[in-house]
């Protein structure tokens, strides 16, 4: 039942944010050297929503780093875990 | 039941294991680490239990990439040796080989892998990565970078959501509603989270979010997904084990979720804040 409560908490907050829909903002620059470390560790299974609680949370409300994510996450993955590497 | 025996069972040995690291290693062009050695490293350190043969490869490849990371990183970072020289040529290497990925002109990706390279010895130079083995990641985010710029340089503008923006404007960063409101958003809901988490531990209140979902949600994708998050309390790694995704692939779906959530009409934004069990007037956005 934590987990859940945890998951709704955050929820909450991430509601509160105004979504950035077209600009950087500041905090997004620091967010998105972060992003190296933290594609790396989610390939790595490692529990990143806990080591990197803020960066996932902002995730899920700026489109500009969660693009920025998406295309970093695709570029990591397809360069290291392909299936064609197996 | 012990791992030597687990893999044994998978007829999973250290000749295997040799061989995975060894076909890894080839595929990605990466010759300074002694397969066997690194093999050797790995083996001994594989604790958790590895249920398939496709799983147990998976490990190991993990395994391979970030230590690989991590020893090209400190080779790199050792300018004047014949190492150094060696990894920088490695690297240039794996990037050339990643270039098809930004564009389809060869031209292109040796001048963009070129100018990746530069970034990533001037930064390299400087101070170590705090994360060793995010240096194929950071590499790659380097490398996107400058065909960004690149692309910057050549036409200026962009489009987004029908308008014209320039991308001066963009990544000056016009910050809209003040930054701060989050750190103090954040904080107004402090006080309230202890009853918060009372109240979801609620069978009521879970087939009430459930509902709601149903609802507002667009595919039974997202469904699924929101119920295993913010019901189930599942990680985006943990649903994309279940769903057989990648955990990026989760993590967008979520997101998208969290913005569909967002942007509710008026009518509907109330009824989350009544299932949420926030006071009347306690506006979320």
């Amino acid at each position: 039942m934590l987990s859940l409560s945890v998951n709704v908490q955050r929820l909450i907050t991430q509601l509160s944010v105004p979504v950035a829909v077209t600009s950087v903002r500041k905090t997004c620059v620091s967010y998105q050297i972060e992003l190296p470390a933290f594609v790396s560790a989610e390939l790595a299974g490692d529990p990143v929503d806990q080591i990197y609680a803020d960066l996932a949370s902002h995730l899920d409300v700026c489109v500009i780093c969660l693009s920025e994510y998406e295309a970093l996450a695709d570029l990591t993955a397809s360069a290291l875990a392909d299936e064609d590497l197996l | 039941m012990l791992k030597s025996d687990l893999l044994d069972t998978l007829a999973f040995d250290y000749a295997r294991c040799c061989q995975c690291v060894r076909q890894y290693l080839t595929a990605q062009g990466w010759q300074l680490a002694d397969p066997l050695e690194l093999a050797s490293q790995i083996w001994q350190d594989l604790s958790a239990p590895l249920p398939s043969e496709s799983t147990a490869v998976k490990a190991i490849q993990t395994q391979v990439w970030q230590r690989y990371a991590v020893f090209l990183h400190e080779n790199c970072r050792q300018p004047g040796s014949d190492r150094c020289e060696q990894a920088w040529t490695e690297l240039y290497r794996w990037l050339r080989q990643q270039a098809h990925r930004f564009t389809a002109d060869r031209d292109e990706q040796d001048s963009l892998v070129q100018l990746a390279i530069s970034d990533l010895q001037a930064r390299l130079e400087q101070s170590p990565l705090k994360a060793p083995r995010a240096l194929w990641a950071y590499a790659l985010q380097t490398m996107r970078a400058k065909m960004i710029d690149e692309h910057r340089r050549r036409t200026a503008v962009m489009r987004g959501d029908g308008l014209e923006l320039s991308l001066e404007e963009i990544s000056a960063g016009q910050s809209g509603p003040a930054e701060s409101d989050w750190e103090e958003h954040i904080s107004d809901h402090e006080t309230s989270e202890r009853s918060v988490e009372d109240h979801v531990a609620n069978e009521q209140v879970r087939q009430q979010l459930r509902d709601f979902f149903r609802t507002h949600l667009a595919t039974d994708l997202q469904l699924r997904v929101a119920e295993e998050h913010f019901l189930n309390g599942l990680s985006p790694q943990e649903i994309a084990r279940l769903l057989g995704k990648k955990p990026h692939e989760i993590r967008m779906i979520k997101a998208r979720i969290v913005q569909t959530l967002h942007h509710l009409p008026p009518e509907a934004h109330r009824k989350l804040l009544d299932i949420l069990g926030l006071p009347p007037g306690e506006d979320l956005c």
